[in-house]
């Protein structure tokens, strides 16, 4: 068994054949092939341009995404040696270069919607980029462990109510702020957390999910810094993330601090005056943890490759 | 060398949450880890999906890490699961695998496992051997290959309100609140030192392991935090006296980093 072959097949499960990747793939290669560019251009327009309201399309961008972060993945594991890199012999990396070369997409994924990974993979399957790190077994390991790192996030987060009000979104009549207010409130915050499944709102749900979040946030930090004899690699995984760590950062960022400020008017019960030192050491820590994500330091390799 | 594909979520039974590091060379022999009480499959077990797939001793070994709802679901109802999911693993486990494997990782018909050791840490501890029991009640082959590590067992009883708290939110500092926790498990009163359903799992086990048999009901090791003020670290029926580690609490005793690996060392020790 070729254990790249293995990974390969793995990850394809995963992020291809598993998502809706696999159908957006064959709709834009259908598209491109007959030359509907006016379609293209209405179904990846830029929504400041016109808004998306028609299900279907919202389903069809939807898995357009879902395509992106496969090809972003791609080359996380390309640059790992995870798996064999591009080559012109497949099928299967023409068909990428293909959705990746057409300029409505490419709109799509550097202008409307940036996202550097995919304009890596397209440079490298161009041969206009080579770099790999060089391989080893703490460098797979690694790989392994981003990659169960970003299942979590794909399985709990992505698509999840926190994320969407993150971005601005109005869910079941609650907008982010209403998270921040709950936290206010421990009492309030607390039943939401223990409270069970099918009793939940859609609130108690991105209470939930800011916890899953907050943990995610921590491990993805301890991940990054522990990379730093691979750059290239390092830069990717950050930029895996970089719609919420660079194009959306300050938002981003202001967001979840005003949800962490809230904690800090805890005050404690039962006469437990350590819990005020506690609750501050560990804010402290994870605002910490947001502060270096948000960083510019992780995006200058991936940067310096596309200038 | 990479030792083990990535890890995945198994797909084809039930169960919610099981996943699962596949070894590249398989040698027959597996890994189960059970989290506790409000724990996570893999993430109640800190670092041990990335650091012992780099151990020489797990190199063919699959590691599966079990997830069931260790909050609101009773003991039996999970413990039950949990030996249908051993069942199902141990009886088919080249159906089982296959579904699951890339095509070029597939396993050859027929394949097995030799030897099966079961991780559990706290709650976990008294799902895992209420499984084990029951299974040998009903004669299952395959309990003639298991091998017990427990970390913190909770099976001489538990205080569970605080742990919930501090297991579902992303700070600990949560457990100095425990006092606006008002939800509701069975667990909570199953795990009381005094519950019957504690009594019976220490009566059927003693009775079982009565005259040497049934060594699979007897743990191979036993590890116990330092500073646990959750369960009652007293030993349990024919169980080995217990390993401790420093500096460690409930939580922490079977969480290793890369500067923290004697939860490691000590399940190496019993590989």
């Amino acid at each position: 068994m070729s254990i790249e072959q293995a990974n390969f097949e793995d990850l394809m499960e995963v992020y291809f054949t598993r998502t809706g990747a696999e159908k957006a793939a064959k709709r834009l290669i259908k598209l491109i092939y007959s030359e509907k560019d006016g379609d293209l251009r209405r179904l990846l327009r830029d929504h400041n341009e016109e808004a998306i309201v028609l299900t279907t399309e919202m389903n069809f961008r939807a898995s357009v995404d879902e395509l992106l972060i496969w090809f972003s993945v791609l080359e996380i594991a390309t640059v790992a040696g995870f798996i064999a890199p591009p080559t012109h012999q497949f099928e299967f990396w023409k068909s990428i270069q293909t959705i990746l070369s057409n300029n409505r997409v490419e709109r799509y994924y550097k202008k409307y919607y940036p996202t550097r990974l995919p304009e890596m993979l397209l440079r490298r399957i161009n041969g206009e980029l080579e770099e790999v790190e060089a391989f080893n077994e703490e460098l797979s390991r690694t790989m392994i462990q981003f990659l169960a790192l970003d299942r979590r996030f794909m399985s709990k987060l992505n698509d999840s109510t926190l994320i969407l009000l993150l971005d601005d979104f109005v869910i079941k009549g609650y907008d982010f702020s209403d998270v921040v207010k709950r936290i206010r409130d421990p009492e309030k915050f607390i039943k939401s957390l223990t409270l069970a499944p099918p009793k939940r709102d859609a609130l108690d749900d991105a209470i939930i999910e800011l916890n899953v979040f907050l943990v995610f946030l921590k491990d993805l930090q301890r991940l990054l810094s522990g990379m730093s004899d691979y750059p290239l690699f390092q830069s990717e995984v950050w930029n895996h993330y970089g719609y919420w760590f660079e194009t959306i950062h300050e938002d981003f960022q202001s967001q979840i601090n005003s949800a962490l400020d809230q904690f800090l008017h805890w005050t404690p019960v039962d006469g437990k005056e350590d819990a005020v030192n506690s609750i501050q050491r560990e804010i402290a820590s994870a605002r910490g943890v947001l502060t270096d994500l948000v960083s510019t330091k992780y995006a200058t390799v991936v940067r310096r490759h596309l200038r | 060398m990479q030792s083990h594909l990535a890890l995945r979520e198994i797909s084809g039974t039930r169960n919610k949450g099981v996943q699962v590091l596949l070894a590249i060379k398989p040698n027959r022999k597996t890994v189960i880890f059970v989290h506790g009480f409000s724990g996570d499959a893999v993430e109640t077990w800190s670092d041990f999906h990335i650091l012992l797939p780099a151990k020489p001793i797990s190199e063919g070994r699959d590691l599966f890490f079990f997830g069931y709802d260790g909050l609101r679901v009773g003991m039996i109802p999970s413990a039950t699961i949990f030996r249908n999911f051993l069942t199902r693993l141990l009886d088919q486990t080249d159906q089982f695998l296959n579904t699951n494997l890339p095509e070029s990782a597939k396993r050859p018909l027929g394949f097995r496992y030799d030897e099966v050791t079961i991780v559990a840490h706290s709650l976990g501890a008294v799902v895992a051997r209420r499984a084990l029991l029951d299974a040998t009640r009903k004669s299952e082959p395959w309990v003639a290959n298991i091998k017990l590590v427990l970390f913190a067992p909770a099976h001489k009883g538990a205080k569970l309100a605080e742990l919930a708290l501090e297991a579902a939110s992303a700070f600990s500092f949560m457990r100095l609140f425990s006092a606006y926790a008002k939800y509701k498990s069975p667990l909570i009163a199953e795990l009381l030192p005094t519950s019957p359903q504690l009594a019976a799992l220490l009566i059927e086990t003693t009775n079982a392991c009565a005259n040497g048999a049934c060594d699979h009901l007897v743990a191979k090791m036993v590890i116990i935090a330092e500073y646990d003020d959750v369960v009652n670290p007293d030993t349990f029926a024919n169980d080995p006296p217990p390993e401790i580690i420093p500096d460690s609490t409930h939580t922490s005793v079977c969480k290793p980093r890369k500067d923290f690996q004697l939860p490691l060392e000590f399940l190496e020790r019993c590989l």
